[in-house]
Order: structure tokens, then sequence, then C-alpha cells
């Protein structure tokens, strides 16, 4: 799919733009703090209704006006048009218009991929297990049908069941209800995400060898946080898990192992090469999203270039010559290739 | 910018499920113009419905009198009941003629988030109605929700001692509508409970 063209108001610090966008890559350049990734956001969010860097959408509304505004027009594989409006609001809902129809609900986005990768995408290698499931879930949104009620059941039922261990007296029944319902949807949500992975790793093992020119090898795989029957397992947790206030197994507990060269990435990787493990992972998906939907993802790379060495870069966007890409960067980089540039000053974006 | 009374009007409209300010206003412009008989028969309609209508004794769906419609019909089958989250649902079946037992009405579901839990609900009065009669089946026709999901479960539980038939009502695809516009959950759920031909 290619973004034809975006308009926002109201976002963060960027004053009120309309612009058109290429369907190969496009440079925003900027000095530091002057809104550069500011625009890359507010270009994921109106295909998306999501932010790369926060889950706090009134954040994103400049601190002078009540909404924001973003629009975009966007030709869809086939030649097909969709024209998307997002508001995010203060005080009221937010509002997502597809055609000039109001969406309900999250699963329009899906038909519109985008992957971004960013600074804080390292963290994949090393943070917290939900930083890896939360990539996970992300692709699997765009890849499997029925995948985020799915997410969004295990999510409430964890909810409700959490409330009941935390009660005073929880009914027996009513834990017994919620534990195996809890289980039977984790042990779904594993099998969903199992698949994903199952697909996503040997993409994401040729891209890395490619990118490393042929020197790292890496592979990932789904580590549940039971094993046989999450149902038994949550059963016998159950005394404790009242005395803790937590539930010990589950979907929510479960994580994505990575490994370099066969050793945990977690451990034995360095910096750069958990940069360069986040990006394979991220065009791994970006690849993966592309065969099931037959829709190209718009690909966001926020400064790309202070992230990987130049060499990777060039190897990286030449190897990406059919996704519409947001770059954006200090400056116009060294990089022989073809693309439109904007520059940024103060939130105003000079075409 | 409207007199009080009429502003008081707005108000206590605008406080009813699903009228925001502006239908309160078009309600309360149209009620004045109409004049006071009108008005009059509205009012005395909500005080008689709100004084008149209670919980059958039965199966606490809205009733005149001790009975509903539906327990005081000696036609309707008593040896299968629906069991249901709320009055409307009762209301829903019934429009669709397509149910020819009884009904119960839980009044909600069970949802530890919202404080509420089993004792809230007509759990007590539902096996005491299958004790002291000759029920054969149970139809579960809480919603697909987590919750609803979750308490038809705990129904079964409770009942399973019992050896009375228990149903889930099953979730499909919408007559008459196109396979293209219906959600894939939804699809999914109808291909697991299909039956054969
Ligand atoms: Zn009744």
């Amino acid at each position: 799919m290619i973004v034809e063209s975006l308009r926002a108001s109201g976002f963060r610090n960027l004053s009120r733009f309309e612009i058109a966008l290429d369907p190969g890559i496009t440079l925003i350049f900027g000095k530091n703090g002057q809104g550069k990734t500011n625009l890359l956001e507010a270009a994921y969010a109106s295909i998306s209704h999501r932010s790369f860097r926060t889950s706090d959408l009134v954040s994103l509304i400049n601190e002078n006006d009540e909404y924001s505004r973003l629009e975009s027009n966007i030709t869809l594989a086939g030649g097909r048009r969709a024209d998307l409006v997002n508001v995010f609001s203060r005080s009221d809902r937010d509002r997502v218009q597809l055609n000039n129809r109001i969406v309900k609900g999250r699963k329009e986005f899906d038909r519109f991929p985008v992957v971004a990768f960013v600074p804080g995408d390292v963290e994949l290698s090393r943070g917290a297990p939900s930083i890896r499931r939360d990539f996970l879930d992300g692709v699997g949104a765009y890849v499997t049908t029925g995948y985020s009620s799915l997410i969004a059941s295990a999510e409430r039922l964890l909810r409700q069941r959490q409330t009941l261990i935390r009660s005073s007296n929880p009914d027996i029944t009513s834990l017994d209800v919620f534990d195996s319902r809890y289980a039977e949807v984790s042990e779904q949500v594993a099998m969903e995400r199992e698949a994903v992975v199952a697909q996503l790793d040997p993409i994401a093992g040729s891209i890395h060898r490619w990118l490393s020119g042929g020197e790292e090898k890496i592979s990932i795989c789904y580590r549940r946080s039971w094993e046989g029957s999450c149902n038994e397992q949550l059963f016998k947790a159950r005394k404790e898990d009242i005395r803790k206030g937590t539930t010990s197994y589950g979907c929510h507990r479960d994580d994505l192992a990575l490994e370099i060269d066969g050793r945990p990435m977690r451990s034995f990787g360095s910096q750069g090469q958990a940069r360069s493990f986040a990006f394979s992972l991220k065009l791994a998906a970006a690849n993966l999203i592309e065969k099931t939907l037959n829709e190209t993802p718009v690909v966001i790379l926020d400064d790309i270039f202070s992230e990987l060495d130049e060499e990777r870069v060039a190897r990286l966007l030449d190897g990406l010559p059919k996704y519409q890409i947001l770059i954006s960067h200090t400056t116009i980089p060294p990089v022989g290739l073809e693309m439109r540039t904007l520059e940024i000053r103060q939130g105003v974006v000079r075409v | 910018m409207y007199p009080d009374s009429l502003q008081g009007l707005i108000d206590e409209l605008a406080r009813l499920p699903g009228i925001g300010p502006k239908s309160a206003q078009r309600i309360a412009l149209s009620v004045v113009k109409r004049g006071p008989n009108d008005a009059r028969r509205l009012a005395d309609a909500l005080v008689d419905a709100v004084t008149k209508v209670r919980p059958c004794r039965e199966c606490f769906s809205l009733s005149d009198g001790e009975l509903c419609p539906v327990c005081a019909n000696p036609a309707r089958d008593p040896a299968i009941i629906c069991v249901v989250e709320g009055e409307r649902d009762v209301l829903a079946f019934e429009r669709a003629k397509a149910f020819s037992g009884r009904y119960h009405v839980l009044g909600g579901v069970i949802n530890p988030l919202e404080g509420t839990s089993p004792e809230d609900l007509h759990l007590k009065e539902l096996i005491e109605r299958l004790r002291s009669s000759a029920v054969q089946e149970v139809v579960l026709a809480t919603s697909a929700t987590v919750e609803g999901e979750a308490t038809a479960r705990y129904l079964a539980r409770l009942l399973e001692p019992s050896g009375i038939k228990v149903s889930r009502l099953a979730t499909g695809v919408p007559a008459g509508g196109d396979l293209d516009y219906v959600d894939e959950v939804t699809l999914g759920m109808a291909l697991e409970g299909r039956r054969q031909l």
C-alpha cells in the first residue's frame, strides 16, 4: 500500500500541514528536536490509530489543542483507494472514519500494514518479555484472522481472574471457570503465536544473513510459560497465586527466545547485534505481512543511520525497493539512493 | 437559554440511556408543542409502567402481574428453559417466535471486574425451579462475550449434578447476510457449530 497524502492538525509540535508522499523513499531531515519523529509518528498513527512511542494517545494532541486530526489517502494493492480520518480527542471518544464511514474497533486497521523501526527496538533483545509478545501480537494481528479478538479475550479473562484472586473470599466455582477459560484461550494464543514464529523464523534468518553479510545466524523460538496442560498448572498454582495476587501461568507469561549463533541474545548479544537483530525481525515481519496480506506494508525508519552503519543502511534500503519508506535523519545522508526529501524546522514541514 | 421548566425537562430526558443533549432538546420541544393532553397521556403511561411492571415470580422477566405472559401461558413448554442475561433478551427471542419453552432471566453475568458475583444473579431461583418442575433441558443463551461465556460455563457446572440436559446457544451467521460481511470470529464459530444435513 502507498500513503499518497497526509494531512495533520493539532499533532504534537507540528504546525498544520498537508504533504504528498512518494511511493518510494522519503527522507525527513532536520536538526534534533524539530519534529522529525513526530512527523513519522503522524504517518504511523494515521494508518494504525496507534503510536510507536506511547500507548497514551492523548499525548499525541498538541498541548494547545482539544483534538488532533490526521487524514490520509491510501492506495491499496490492485488500485483500490481508502481514505482514513483519525481524530484523537482530549475529552471525547476518539473517532476513526474509513471512506467517510465511522468504524469501530481495531479490525479495519489490520488491512493497512505498517512496520516501524525505532531506536527503542533494541529492547526487543534485552527488554521485558512483554515487548517481544507485543511485537508478535502486532504481526499476528495482520497475518492471522481473528487474532486481535483472541488477544482481547485473553486480556479480559486475565483481568477477571486477577480481580477474583485478589478479592477477599473468591468464589471457587467462578475461579474454576475463569481459570479454565483463561487456560483454554492461552493455549489458543500460544498456538497462534507459535504459528507466527514458525513463519517468521526462516525469513528473519535469511534477512539477517544478508544484512550481516553472511556472518551471523539468528533464530527465534516461542516459549510457553507452562508445560503440558495450562489449566492443570494454573490449578496447582492457585493457592500460591491467591497468596501473591498474581497469575503464574498463561500467555501473559510467555516469551520469545532470541538466539544468535546458537546462544541467547539476552546474555551474549552486543548492543550492535541487538540493533540488527531487531531490525531483521521487523523486516521479516514486513515480509511476512506482505506475503500474507498481498499488501506491501509502509516502513518507517526512525533515526536508522545512527542505529546501523552506513553500509548496512545502504544494503537495507537497496533491498527494500518496493516498500514505501519514510526515514528520518539529521542531514541528507551520503547514501547513493534516489529519495525525496522533506525538511522540518521547528515543527514546520517544508516541501 | 431555555425557560427553567423546559430546561428541567431537557435535563431529565438527557439522563435516559441513548438520549444525548441534542435528542433531549428535540424531544422536549416536541412534547411542549403537542400540548398538555398529549403530555398528560405520556406522564400517565410513564407512571403506570413504572408502578405496575415488576419481575415475574417465576422467570424474572418483566411482567404486569405475578406471572409474565410467557409463564402464564399453559401452551408454553415447561420442560425447556432458556437462560438469558436480561429482560431484553426475552423480548428478542419472543420477537423471533422460534422458542416455545420458558425463560429464566439471570439479571446479569458473572463479572468480577464490575463486582457481579454469582450471588447477584437469579441462580438459586433457577435451581429451585429445576428442582420443583419437570425440566428436561436448559438452553444457555448468555451472550458470546468473555463474561457471558464464563457464566454459561458456571451454569453448566452448577447443573451437572442434576443430570438435566444442558445446551449452549450456537453462534452463527446472520440469516440473509452475505458471508463477505460476517466477521471472521463469528464465521469461525458458525463453522465449529455446524450440523449435518
Ligand atoms: Zn415469567
